[in-house]
């Protein structure tokens, strides 16, 4: 065999299947989301109906701001959590006590999703819940609320679900970052009169501000994706709770195209979901790039 | 970064302090879950706590008779083949991208990158109906040729092999005679090894876990997979709670397992992989 075909012999298992399983059915929901179908009959062409039929979609507009609000209070506080929680594995912990804490912070970024919005919701109960069983005990009774139940608390307990997932998972990953940063430069700063926080703030955190930039971009990627998990906590109901306060964009595509069987608007809607995500995560990137130093 | 006081201090022991903490936060949903399984609805009812009830086998009959173990040979299947399968695409695919040169090299590499970007549900829409032409509507096929095509796997794989597999050792195959299909089987494939130990459990961990295509796919209760299992335990409006959360822990149980045998893999994988990128 000539040597010009051996590197398309090596590409072809992933390609084929990228091709005819992935990129395939991908542009071809792009016509149906051009198209009324209920997913058996015929499909008939109706242009960008679906789309006009979208932009009057208030449920929809409700799905995407309620994906928004689970990126400012899911995303941001995990960065936070996550780099400080990697500051401090990364004081001088002996290597038995970092794979200790590394097993047991991957345990729940490793647990299924679905299995998660299910322990969340015997965590959230209002009577038996251990949530409000801790308030009890500690004598704070008149916090307790039935959580599930309240449209206005929905989003935050989405939002904690995801940071108790990846938080310990991120954490390692900025420590990877932190230990790839080179310790002369810190022991400089340290002579030159830097105080602890001095040296993290001002030197060590911008150093491993491209790690930073990427993790929250795939944060951001991944909220808007949510799905699973308040699809559990809310007794598997693609409402997403009490006045449809956690119903993400996902949720909202696949009750809209798999649940309700309209599998033509229900294209037009993941296709918008997919055009959101896309422009987000550009324009995210860009803006936590910029200036780098 | 070493830090001169190793000693006791104040400031270590807030910090362990801190550690452990979340350690709990982490840990206490699970532990509650092992001692909720082995409860009855009375036991749990009257509140969350930490003293292990004696309904652990009435819970097992419980979940056995609705399917359970047929499911986790279900998804044991499933994940199996994805793996094998998305390995050996992803290791081929990332030796082309990271030691050959082609026409088109830049283009679907840049395709690789961006399907990480695209939310993959988008597809599903056709995906069913395209299985449904194929007649593999009714098989375990759907669930796993999408994943074989693993993007993040194959952008790892072409980083790893970049700086993890020199020439020269490609080149004395050449010289010996060896074919190319046998230089990257018999003399590449050994140098991935740890590369390939964590994208193995990775991928395993990925298709265990998977749910939505699984729900639209799958229709025969008996072709369920574990999330599926779980997921329509959350939707029976049985009384007996001890035995839905056994049904949790069941589930989960092996995934963790495999984790804390492999944790050394799985952890290096994930952080190496994030990091480079």
């Amino acid at each position: 065999m000539p040597k010009k075909v051996w590197p398309y012999v090596f590409l072809a298992p992933f390609l084929i299947a990228y091709l005819t399983f992935n990129l395939f059915p991908l542009l071809y929901s792009l016509y149906i989301s051009l198209t009324s179908w209920n997913g058996f009959g015929a499909m008939t062409f109706v242009g960008l109906d679906n789309y006009r039929t979208l932009l009057r979609d208030t449920a929809f507009f409700r799905s995407v701001g309620n994906s928004f609000l689970i990126v400012l209070e899911a995303m941001i506080p995990n960065q936070i959590v996550s780099l400080t929680l990697a500051l401090i594995l990364n004081y001088n912990l002996s290597k038995r006590a970092t794979t200790f804490f590394r097993n047991a912070f991957f345990l729940p970024y490793i647990t299924s999703p679905i299995a998660i919005g299910l322990i969340f919701m015997t965590v959230f109960d209002g009577s038996y819940g251990l949530l409000n069983t801790l308030l009890r005990n500690v004598g704070l009774e008149s916090l307790c609320v039935d959580w599930l139940q309240t449209a206005a608390a929905s989003k935050p307990l989405v939002a904690f679900v995801i940071l108790w997932r990846f938080g310990g998972y991120v954490a390692f990953v900025y420590l990877a970052g932190l230990q790839s940063v080179d310790t002369s430069i810190v022991e400089a700063a340290r002579i030159d009169g830097a105080g602890f926080i001095r040296t993290y703030c001002s030197v060590v955190i911008p150093m491993i501000r491209p790690i930073i930039a990427y993790q929250a971009t795939l944060g951001v990627i991944g909220c808007l994706k949510t799905f699973e998990e308040p699809l559990m906590m809310y007794n598997n109901s693609y409402n997403g709770g009490p006045g449809y306060a956690a119903q993400t964009m996902n949720m909202r595509f696949i009750q809209v195209a798999f649940k309700n069987g309209q599998y033509g608007y229900g294209a037009a809607v993941g296709y918008t979901m997919f055009a959101i995500i896309v422009v987000t995560t550009i324009l995210f990137y860009v803006l936590a790039n910029r200036n780098k130093t | 970064m070493v830090h001169a006081v190793k000693r006791f201090s104040p400031g270590r022991l807030a910090l362990w302090i801190v550690l452990l903490f979340v350690t709990a936060v982490a840990l206490v949903p699970f532990i509650m879950m092992l001692v909720m399984s082995t409860q009855n609805n009375y036991e749990i009812f009257s509140g969350a706590s930490f003293r292990f009830g004696d309904h652990l086998m009435k819970n097992l009959e419980s979940i056995a008779a609705v399917n359970f173990p047929r499911s986790m040979f279900n998804s044991l299947v499933i994940a199996v083949g994805t793996t094998v399968l998305s390995v050996f695409s992803s290791a081929m695919a990332g030796y082309a991208f990271a030691k050959w040169h082609f026409k088109g090299k830049k283009v679907i590499f840049f395709m690789v990158l961006a399907t990480m970007v695209v939310p993959m549900e988008v597809g599903y829409v056709a995906f069913i109906y395209q299985m449904r032409l194929m007649g593999l509507a009714q098989t375990f096929w759907p669930l796993i040729l999408p994943n074989v095509a693993n993007a993040a796997g194959v952008f790892w794989m072409t980083s790893y092999m970049q700086d993890g597999v020199p020439y020269e050792i490609i080149e004395s195959g050449r010289i010996d005679g060896c074919n190319e299909m046998k230089i990257f089987f018999q003399l590449v494939l050994p140098l991935l090894r740890p590369a390939l130990y964590s994208l193995s459990v990775i991928a395993f961990l990925g298709s265990w876990n998977a749910y939505t295509l699984p729900m639209l796919m799958i229709t025969k209760s008996e072709m369920f997979t574990i999330p599926l299992s779980i997921a329509s335990l959350g939707n029976m409006q049985i009384a007996d709670y001890g035995a839905r959360i056994l049904g949790v822990v069941v589930g989960i149980l092996p995934i963790l397992v495999i984790f804390l045998l492999t944790s050394k893999y799985v952890a290096e994988g994930l952080t190496a992989g994030s990091v480079k990128g």
